[in-house]
């Protein structure tokens, strides 16, 4: 892969992160009621049998349970992408990302691009 | 009883461990056997929510089991509750069984239901392991390591002992395992306490065995089989080798169905009074049948339509609903023929009052399609059927709302609404 390829992938890939963080955004704002006593969180686990990542929206509820709702399931997706997508989340909305079957390197890394925003 | 002639092989039932829970449970990360959790069904017909699975704590804590509703679910803020994702099931279901496909040949292993497989691993165990149950954990491991499933497994001389041991044995055992064998068939199965707990025994089966004085599996063992079969037909026949252990089911035959069937049933979201409503429905699911139909390359020969009324409701004759087939004198596989034809029965026996609550259209005496039938009586229309040819490829191609008839616009469609759905229930991402 010549130079010029590589740029034009990682434009490619930039605009793909974009696109997917404005739609984990819209599925977010359907489900967003902003209810009182209600606790909302993204939760984001890496799925070793996919290789990716899973994304989750909890909504608890004082005094019932809890839902969980699927936000996106992406398949073979490396952990760039995956903070490139979620600073795109995290520039509008600020709930507690819970992450899960992460390394203490990698949440090191989460903490300072994505929570730290 | 002499098992010298019984087949000896070694056969094993897997079941993954309230599967759906476990595969949600599994894709957030969750321990599946320690967290409440529970996979809930929000579509328009379940009455508010219908549970799918429960997670065994979710089972311990709160004695949620499946088919409960939603007003069965305490408050309670550590259960979480998740919407089903049908697509995903399947998608693990499927890479289950590419496991268990390593273990036994492609026609040694036969998938059951969508979290059961049977597998016949007589002739291939011993590449595995020294002993069976040594293979069956190094099964276990590798589902639990590659997907972080649970998976249950009962073993046996045959396909029905093995059935037996998981159901009984195997879900209430610390390894998951049960074990059958010819050998042990009095110990395990004719002490079993509850016999509606057997595989192939409901209740309407036990009041059957009551009324003839059997009330447990010892009694069904040394009762007269003759008899057995005198009162109950061929079913009794089963039962009495049932109660023995006994199955001769070779996995590898394929079995031939003589008359073939294809169809689809719907539960409404509300009870439907009005004629045009019900006739719409009837006319989504007739137009989905003949896709399905078409897709297989077949064509039948008679239409069966059954209506169920409203819970409560009971026409003149005291009946709940009414089921009429009719047969066709030329076999075709067009939609617009078979929603005559089922038009003409419901028009026929509906008695214009009693509300609808559930629709089933199958089409049977089915044949290959191999063309049109000519007669001196219709004209031919060629057309009809690669116009839904047409339709079907654009469906395959673009999704099934992608052409959709105008009739399902119309109140009480409920085919765009469904369109996402499998098996009634969401499909996948529940946002989309």
């Amino acid at each position: 892969m010549n130079v010029q390829d590589l740029l034009a992938a990682t434009v490619a890939d930039k605009a793909w992160n974009r696109k997917q963080g404005r739609l984990i955004i819209s599925r977010i704002n359907k489900l967003f009621k902003n209810f009182p006593q209600t606790e909302y969180q993204v939760g984001i686990n890496y799925y070793a049998p996919d290789k990716g990542y899973s994304l989750f929206f909890s909504i608890k509820k004082k005094g019932t349970y809890q839902r969980s709702i699927p936000l996106a399931r992406y398949p073979n997706l490396s952990f760039t992408n995956l903070l490139a997508i979620l600073t795109v989340v995290r520039q509008t909305y600020h709930f507690t990302f819970t992450y899960t079957n992460f390394t203490s390197e990698q949440r090191k890394q989460l903490y300072r691009k994505v929570d730290r925003q | 009883m002499d098992y010298s002639n019984e087949p000896t092989g070694v056969f094993l039932v897997i079941d993954n461990k309230s599967f759906y829970a476990t595969v949600e449970c599994a894709m957030r990360g969750l321990d599946p056997l320690t967290t409440p959790l529970v996979v809930m069904s929000e579509a328009a017909n379940t009455g508010g929510g219908l549970i799918l699975a429960s997670s065994p704590m979710a089972k311990k804590l709160f004695h949620i089991s499946n088919v409960n509703r939603k007003r069965d679910i305490p408050n309670d803020g550590r259960l979480i509750v998740v919407p089903p994702r049908m697509n995903l099931y399947i998608e693990k279901n499927l890479a289950v069984n590419h496991i268990f496909n390593q273990y036994c040949a492609d026609e040694d292993l036969l998938p059951y239901s969508i979290d059961e497989s049977i597998l016949d691993i007589t002739h291939s165990w011993h590449l595995f392991g020294n002993n069976i149950l040594q293979v069956i954990r190094k099964i276990q491991h590798q589902v639990k390591e590659e997907q972080g499933l649970v998976t249950t497994v009962g073993l046996g001389n045959n396909p029905l002992q093995a059935k037996i041991a998981l159901d009984i044995y195997a879900k209430h055992n610390q390894e998951f395992v049960g074990v059958i064998t010819n050998q042990t068939v009095k110990q395990k199965i004719w002490t079993i306490p509850q016999i509606t707990d057997v595989w192939g025994i409901n209740r309407r089966t036990q009041a059957n065995l009551a009324r003839l004085g059997i009330h447990n599996m010892d009694q069904l063992a040394h009762c007269n089989p003759y008899e057995l079969k005198k009162a109950l037909g061929i079913i009794g026949t089963q039962l009495y080798a049932t109660a023995w252990g006994i199955d001769r089911t070779c996995l590898q035959e394929t079995i031939l169905h003589k008359d073939k069937s294809l169809g689809n049933s719907q539960v409404l979201p509300r009870d439907y009074c009005e004629q045009g409503e019900i006739e719409v429905v009837i006319k989504e699911i007739g137009a989905q049948v003949a896709a399905r139909l078409r897709a297989h390359n077949k064509q039948y020969h008679g239409v069966y339509l059954r209506i169920g009324y409203s819970l409560g409701v009971e026409d003149a004759d005291g009946r709940t609903g009414f089921a009429h087939a009719l047969k066709l004198s030329d076999a075709t596989a067009e939609t617009t023929t078979i929603n005559r034809q089922l038009i003409f029965i419901f028009e026929k026996y509906w008695n214009q009052q009693a509300p609808v609550r559930t629709v089933a259209v199958s089409c049977t005496a089915l044949t290959s399609r191999y063309g049109e039938q000519l007669n001196i009586f219709n004209v031919p229309k060629p057309s009809a059927i690669s116009l839904e040819k047409t339709m079907d490829t654009i469906r395959r191609r673009y999704g099934k709302i992608a052409i959709i008839r105008a009739n399902s616009l119309k109140k009480g469609g409920t085919f765009i609404e469904r369109a996402g759905l499998v098996g009634g229930h969401s499909g996948g991402q529940s946002l989309e």
